[in-house]
């Protein structure tokens, strides 16, 4: 072989290598990198490749298996609780009804606690949330010594109330949402935009404690009873033509704010104050049946309106449907 | 994945590109040596050596995303030290870029073309090789580095044109005048 060797690759005459350079060159030339050299350079490789951010196709890959069994999971218990709770619903209705027959039958004086039904409708309610001023500490501070102690003593009631319902095995009185601090100086109209307004936020008869504080869903919120419209109008006449009259116009430091919570409002019927006597007749008609079992208030009720008292079976009837939201309703009435 | 002595230096590095860190283990395997050789003959200090050679395959790293087969890899490997190189000595000294500059083809007509003569079989291999280390040293910048790209990387008289950009009569004629000396030298 001759010292000069062309490399085969076509590069022309200048490509030419010496073979005995060549070997002696690769006799001495043994040197390499230092193996930390080596490793920090391949780590940085790695480092770079795995800093990389991959394909969208790939990282949808990589989550499709954990997403496909979250939304499994998820699907599952979601159809388990509306199974459960809508075969709880249909139990507790049932349980509820019995109940009160039980109540009826056995304890005639308890007071009922009843919650307000969900008769408002939104649109409604949402005019009586606005109308209703929101009351701070102070204001609650500046009422009346007399209206502070009323309501101390509405509070003490009502815990006794809840508790001897509690003792007698009674569903325990939700707490009211939008419960007035001192309810004793509320005017009807307050009070009609109250049960409006509070009604549609609370069911609490007949439900277990849990799910006592529950929102309503639209479903479950029954059309607008007649007595709230009158309500607002009623109220609408009083602020236009009271001119700072304070018994038409409702106290702000007297109206709590309707999300704050407090004790469970009495009946509208049971309140004493101004402005109430129209509500007389009602009022004894309540007082007569307060110790009746529900199917003889339908039966004063249809009575009622047999005679063309109209109003008076209205109201009756709104009350009704405070006392024992869960009880069926004749046809009639419905 | 494992990667066969078949699988070329382009196909690894496109593989690297597509963030396989396997294949760029495979590819610094091949080539770590020369690189690091081709640095060490040229600088001559093994500290600096090895923060160039370090420079080198970072670079290599950085650029990957961007890589496409384009020529040999071992073209665009050795001009990637090239030009770590060249910023090295444009840093550090003037007097290495001044030896980059262009040899006359009217030097080669002073160096006498000895390939003909036969090799001295007196010296040992490995005497051979320590006075041809000897000899690389003394060799210009250019020329060394025409010669280092042949031995190390492998490269032809074009592919030494590409990787130090300079063209092909250029990188021909500082190879040939490399080889010149160099085997007028382990005559002496």
């Amino acid at each position: 072989m001759t010292p000069i060797e062309r490399n085969g690759s076509g590069a022309g005459p200048g490509a030419e290598r010496d073979s005995r350079l060549d070997r002696a060159y690769r006799a001495g030339a043994g040197e390499e990198p230092p193996a930390h050299l080596d490793a920090a350079i391949l780590a940085a490789a790695r480092r770079e490749v795995g800093a990389r951010p991959r394909a969208i196709s790939a990282r949808l890959r990589a989550w499709r298996v954990p997403v496909s069994i979250a939304a499994v999971v998820v699907l599952s218990v979601s159809v388990a609780t509306l199974v459960r709770e809508e075969g709880g619903g249909k139990l507790e209705q049932s349980d509820a009804v019995d109940l009160y027959s039980k109540r009826a039958d056995t304890a005639p004086s308890a007071p009922a606690t009843a919650p307000e039904p969900a008769h408002a409708p939104d649109a409604a309610k949402a005019v009586a949330r606005a109308k209703l001023p929101a009351v701070t500490p102070t204001a609650r501070e500046s009422m009346a010594p007399g209206d502070t102690a009323s309501a101390k003593r509405a509070e003490a009631a009502s815990r006794r109330e809840a508790a001897s319902a509690a003792r007698s095995g009674a569903p325990m009185p939700q707490p009211f949402q939008g419960a007035p601090a001192a309810p004793e100086r509320r005017s009807p109209v307050l009070a009609a935009d109250q049960a409006a307004g509070a009604g549609a936020e609370t069911r609490s008869f007949g439900t277990r404690a849990g799910e006592a504080n529950a929102p309503v869903t639209p479903a479950e919120t029954a059309p607008a009873p007649k007595a709230a419209a009158r309500a607002m109008q009623r109220d609408r006449a009083a602020t236009e033509d009271a001119s700072g009259s304070v018994s038409a116009v409702r106290p702000p430091a007297a109206v709590a704010p309707a999300e704050k919570p407090g004790p469970r409002a009495e009946s509208r019927f049971q309140q004493s104050g101004p402005g109430l006597a129209d509500t007389a007749p009602v009022t004894a008609l309540l007082k007569e049946l307060e110790p009746q079992a529900p199917e003889k208030w339908l039966e004063k009720i249809e009575a009622l309106r047999r005679e063309g008292r109209k109003a008076e079976s209205d109201e009756l009837l709104a009350e009704f449907k405070r006392r024992f939201p869960t009880h069926p309703l004749p046809p009639a009435l419905r | 994945m494992s990667w066969s002595a078949e699988t070329s230096d382009e196909e690894l590095m496109l593989s690297y590109r597509d963030g396989d860190a396997g294949a760029f283990d495979a590819l610094y395997g091949r080539h770590k040596g020369g690189v690091y050789r081709y640095l060490l003959r040229q600088c001559r200090e093994a500290a600096v050596a090895e923060e160039l050679f370090q420079d080198v395959w970072m670079n290599l790293v950085r650029s990957r995303a961007g890589y496409t087969v384009q020529a040999k890899f071992t073209t665009y490997l050795y001009r990637l030290a090239h030009n770590r190189l060249i910023d090295h000595y444009r840093k550090h000294s003037h007097a290495a870029v001044v030896s980059f500059e262009e040899v006359g083809e009217e030097a080669m007509a002073e160096v006498p073309d000895d390939r003909e003569r036969p090799a001295d079989d007196a010296l040992d291999a490995k005497r051979q090789a320590a006075r041809l280390m000897e000899l690389i040293a003394l060799l210009p910048e250019a020329q060394r580095e025409a010669f280092l790209l042949q031995q190390e990387g492998g490269m032809s008289v074009e592919e030494i044109a590409q990787a130090t950009g300079v063209t092909r009569e250029t990188a021909k004629s500082r190879l040939r005048y490399a080889m010149v000396k160099l085997r007028q030298g382990m005559q002496e």
